[in-house]
């Protein structure tokens, strides 16, 4: 058994507990293979606002709308599968990446995003429509907060 | 008899000193604490959201809080934006950053000496360790991806499933990934960046790396992650403007070379503004070396024997043996203008 997939089974044999306290709901999160929307929301909404505190995706994705952080349009999808280029774009908005020349004639799509972040390494590069790990997702909010804090 | 009688005696005089000695000496080494001792660690700073459980022991996580002590096999969970700062014994410290799991391997004296280990799944620790108050101490962070020896430095580690990320702030560190590469940073480099991919497993499964496992090459295929190394020289009065010498190995590792056999020519236009470097280490035996740039420079460490490298333009390597580091560095134009095998020192002119 290598060391990754000990890390892997360590962190799935942490997340049990059903609770919906927020570490607890981070480490429910952190278990999963592929996240949801919904979870890339709450990440997002600690980064951005109150950290550590119990929500529901719907809450979280609301205010990160609200934010202009969040697109529009993902409110009766928060249940399906978050893609990289999805999480791009909410790690673009909370940095306040405006992109290249297209992102900022036409706006900030998820492709673009994905482009932005992977140059950067923040993301690995599996294209904009790989989908993202839950522990692909706690590694992605710590380099966020890195940058927010080297900023 | 008369013979024994006298030896014994003559013995007996001429042991007693050696005799004493031989008490003193025992009676110092047991003075002295040779086993090891375990240590707790102790939480000095908590800020936001931080838990802790011991596998085995605890049920549910518990809220961390300033003041208590933590054991060996401790895991510590960080919320985001929190943080929790743990002393290790006198002379180290180690700040985990905010979304991390960590896991407390070992933390003990022996011989006065702290040896520390701290386990990072994922997320991000900073150490700061003082050798000043503890010149033998060893302390390492392990993770996933490889192990940060720390040599009284400070030093921070980033892990996470697109790789390792390691910076020395002050100090040497050694690093040792999974490959079998060996790095000092501080000493010539300043920040590695590793993030794995499947072009270097399907490299590594033609018997290169013999340190990799089955496992390890099977979750490096999982990964399908872009495989690239950046290396920043460290240079302190050009670190400004030195900063992000970034390779890519798909570059130069096209499917069909893979692995690249021994007498192969390496070579490719990385165009006027790249700035590619790239050491693949295996060992003692240095078996690829590309750097290029208009004009860049590159610290690489080949064994004991450090040296530097500046290349001019666009360059390429043939690669001649792999384990008796004989190799040259040719222009784009085939035509050789720097060699060097492992009688040389250095690199010379052609």
């Amino acid at each position: 058994m290598n060391k990754c997939t000990v890390a892997v089974g360590l962190i799935l044999s942490l997340a049990q507990s059903a609770h919906a306290q927020s570490l607890e709901q981070q480490r429910e999160i952190v278990a999963k293979k592929a996240i949801t929307l919904g979870d890339a929301c709450l990440f997002f909404h600690g980064i951005n606002f109150e950290a550590n505190q119990e929500l529901t995706p719907a809450d979280a994705y609301d205010k990160l709308a609200k934010a202009g952080i969040a697109p529009e349009g993902w409110k009766d999808r928060l249940g399906e599968e978050a893609s990289l280029g999805g999480v791009s774009y909410l790690i673009c908005m909370t940095l306040k990446v405006e992109g290249g020349v297209t992102a900022r004639l036409f706006g900030l799509s998820p492709r673009l995003a994905y482009k932005e972040c992977a140059r950067a390494q923040l993301v690995r590069r599996a294209g904009p429509y790989a989908r993202v790990s839950g522990i692909a997702i706690q590694g992605i909010a710590g380099k966020v907060q890195d940058l927010i804090e080297a900023k | 008899m008369e013979f024994r009688k006298g030896g014994t005696r003559r013995g007996g005089k001429g042991s007693m000193p050696v005799m004493m000695w031989l008490l003193a000496t025992l009676t110092a080494w047991a003075g002295q604490d040779e086993t090891p001792q375990e240590l707790d660690v102790t939480v000095l700073e908590v800020k936001g959201g931080v838990e802790t459980k011991v596998p085995g022991k605890d049920k549910k996580w518990a809220k961390l809080e300033k003041g208590v002590t933590l054991q060996k096999g401790a895991m510590v969970q960080t919320g985001i934006k929190s943080h929790v700062l743990l002393q290790f014994g006198e002379s180290t410290k180690v700040l985990v950053r905010p979304s991390t799991f960590a896991v407390i391997n070992e933390a003990y004296l022996e011989r006065n000496a702290l040896r520390g280990d701290v386990r990072v799944d994922v997320g991000s620790v900073h150490v700061d360790a003082e050798r000043g108050k503890d010149p033998n101490l060893e302390f390492k962070v392990t993770t996933p991806q490889g192990t940060a020896a720390v040599r009284g430095t400070r030093l921070g580690v980033r892990t996470s499933p697109e790789g390792l990320e390691a910076f020395s702030e002050k100090g040497i560190t050694d690093i040792n990934t999974i490959f079998g590469y060996e790095y000092k940073l501080g000493l010539h480099l300043s920040r590695l960046h590793s993030a794995i991919g499947s072009d270097l497993a399907k490299m590594a499964k033609g018997g290169r790396l013999p340190q990799l496992t089955h496992d390890s090459l099977k979750s490096l295929d999982d990964n399908q992650g872009e495989q690239s190394w950046s290396i920043q020289a460290f240079n302190p009065a050009s670190q400004a403007n030195e900063m992000g010498h970034r390779i890519h190995h798909d570059a130069i590792c096209a499917p069909t070379a893979s692995p690249i056999p021994i007498g192969t020519l390496v070579q490719w236009d990385c165009g006027l503004f790249a700035k590619w470097n790239c050491v693949w280490d295996s060992g003692n035996s240095l078996w690829l070396v590309i750097g290029t740039s208009p004009i860049s420079s590159a610290f690489f460490d080949l064994g004991n024997n450090r040296y530097e490298m500046r290349v001019h333009g666009r360059v390429a390597m043939y690669l001649k043996n792999i384990t008796g580091i004989d190799w040259e560095f040719q222009s784009t134009a085939g035509v050789p203008f720097y060699s060097w095998n492992g009688a040389l020192q250095s690199l010379s002119a052609q």
